[in-house]
């Protein structure tokens, strides 16, 4: 599309959704295995394996997008300079896949008991290293998702990136859509006693996450709209600009609106029926609503007009810089 | 030390004559695909820099290639390490058999200088230094008919422009280039 950034295209988009994606997932999961125990395996089983997943497809987006993939599968060479966001993200998700993958493994009875047969210390001590792995991963999963909003907020001469607030958004994201997608899944699958208490604290969950969303992207916009004349550039893109139908419809009506009425209507009592129905249309509009976000931030990524403007005040003759 | 160009763009007519140069000694390929109005990568850009308003208007026209950067962001960013600065003569130059094509380089580069041929890797000016090693000049210094484009250290290339008006370019990133007009 004209006037946007499409060097990096729709497979880093999905990268960087997967990733937010994936961490989002981790970390609700291990916070109802740490708070509620046992009770609602399933879902701390889906989450984990969801987290793991997504994170893991995410990886393989991005693997097809650069120019040598399986050189770049080489991590202790390809990924050396730790100095590089790039870098550092690359050895956090390959770590977030394990440690995912591991935390799943430990929430799935069959392989636990198949495992245990062999190895009795981890089947009597499971509970112990569940818990360790669940406060461990919650950090590491963080760190997956502002690395998402880190790998571009850390490129100076693209001023719609180049601030705090990106890697803010992306984990606020990443936080909505992953413990939305939990809920989703927790609100169509618990049942049984304590099942009525978690989908209303989940739900309260995500609303408050989807009002963080929103104040952060507001907030964000705001300060690109206050600032240079590229930023600001680049944010009427999104308001009022090419990528603005993609914005609004997607990213605000789809991703936020629609979820936030969901949830509203579900956690208030008004609807009580349409229990299906409901839950799917809101994850289905909050996960659309995240991908799209990496697309329309990825759009506005295009470059400072003036990177060097020495170079135009030298050659205009405005002002030579000494 | 740290080498760099000198660009008379009161001597530069755009003839483009650099870039051909460039591309033929460094054998870059002139195109990645055959959709029509598609080029290859250029390593030395010749841009036209229109400025003031009818009837005062003009064109100037400049050659740039890398900046060969005191602080290049291009290093700093690459995950596999594949572009290093030259200790001896602060020349960038990248590596072909560690460069993964993430594309990170050309999103840190204020001049937008990283570009990708069909290889998939990173390509960009390696300051010709199959040629100057041997003391010869780089391909655009040598083939521009006007002689508007100098190679050396920055010390001689400050010295040579002393009575030419010609100015460091700033940034952030130190670019290694002078430029009069």
């Amino acid at each position: 599309m004209e006037g946007l950034q499409t060097t990096w295209g729709s497979l880093i988009a999905v990268d960087l959704f997967m990733g937010g994606l994936g961490a989002g997932c981790f970390v609700a999961a291990a916070m109802i295995a740490l708070t509620t125990g046992e009770r609602f395996k399933p879902t701390v089983r889906f989450g984990a394996w969801a987290s793991a997943i997504a994170i893991a497809v995410g990886t393989l987006m991005l693997l097809t997008e650069v120019g040598k993939p399986f050189r770049a599968l080489v991590l202790f060479k390809s990924f050396s300079n730790l100095q590089s966001w790039m870098a550092i993200g690359a050895w956090l998700v390959f770590g977030a896949i394990l440690f995912n993958g591991l935390f799943a493994l430990f929430w799935t009875e069959s392989v636990l008991k198949w495992v245990g047969a062999g190895v009795k210390f981890l089947e009597n001590r499971r509970q112990v290293f569940r818990t360790i792995l669940a406060v461990l991963g919650i950090f590491l999963n963080l760190g997956v998702a502002f690395y998402t909003g880190m790998l571009l907020g850390v490129l100076p001469f693209r001023p719609f990136w180049n601030t705090w607030w990106l890697p803010a958004l992306f984990t606020a994201s990443a936080l909505y859509t992953g413990v939305g997608l939990v809920t989703a899944y927790a609100t169509l699958r618990e049942r049984g006693e304590g099942a009525a208490r978690l989908r209303k604290f989940l739900g309260v969950s995500v609303i408050t996450l989807i009002l963080i969303e929103g104040v952060v992207l507001g907030y964000y916009l705001h300060k690109m709209l206050q600032g240079s004349a590229d930023a600001t550039r680049a944010a009427q893109l999104l308001i009022s600009g090419a990528a603005s139908p993609v914005f609004w419809i997607i990213v605000v009506g789809l991703g936020l609106a629609v979820p936030l009425l969901v949830c509203l209507s579900k956690v208030s009592g008004p609807v009580k029926r349409a229990r299906v129905v409901l839950p799917l249309l809101a994850i289905t509009s909050c996960l659309l609503g995240g991908l799209a976000l990496r697309f329309v931030v990825l759009w506005a990524g295009v470059p400072a007009s003036l990177s060097s403007p020495s170079l135009v005040q030298i050659l205009t003759g405005i002002r030579f810089v000494p | 030390m740290q080498k760099g160009f000198y660009i008379a763009t009161e001597r530069c007519m755009g003839c483009h004559t650099c870039e051909a140069a460039c591309k033929n000694w460094n054998d870059v390929e002139p195109k990645v695909t055959d959709k029509p109005g598609t080029q290859g990568p250029k390593w030395r850009r010749v841009t036209n820099i229109e400025s003031g308003a009818y009837p005062d208007a003009q064109i100037i026209s400049v050659s740039l290639a890398c900046m060969h950067c005191g602080e290049p962001a291009c290093v700093a960013v690459c995950p596999a390490g594949a572009i290093s600065k030259r200790a001896e003569d602060g020349i960038v130059v990248g590596d072909q058999n560690k460069c993964i094509g993430c594309h990170y380089c050309f999103f840190a580069c204020p001049f937008g200088v990283p570009q990708y041929g069909s290889s998939g890797t990173m390509q960009k000016c390696n300051y010709c230094l199959d040629r100057t090693e041997k003391g010869q000049e780089p391909a655009c210094v040598n083939s521009c008919p006007a002689q508007a484009i100098k190679a050396g250290t920055m010390d001689e290339l400050a010295r040579y422009t002393q009575e030419r008006m010609a100015r460091k370019l700033a940034g952030s990133t130190q670019p290694s280039v002078l430029i009069s007009r």
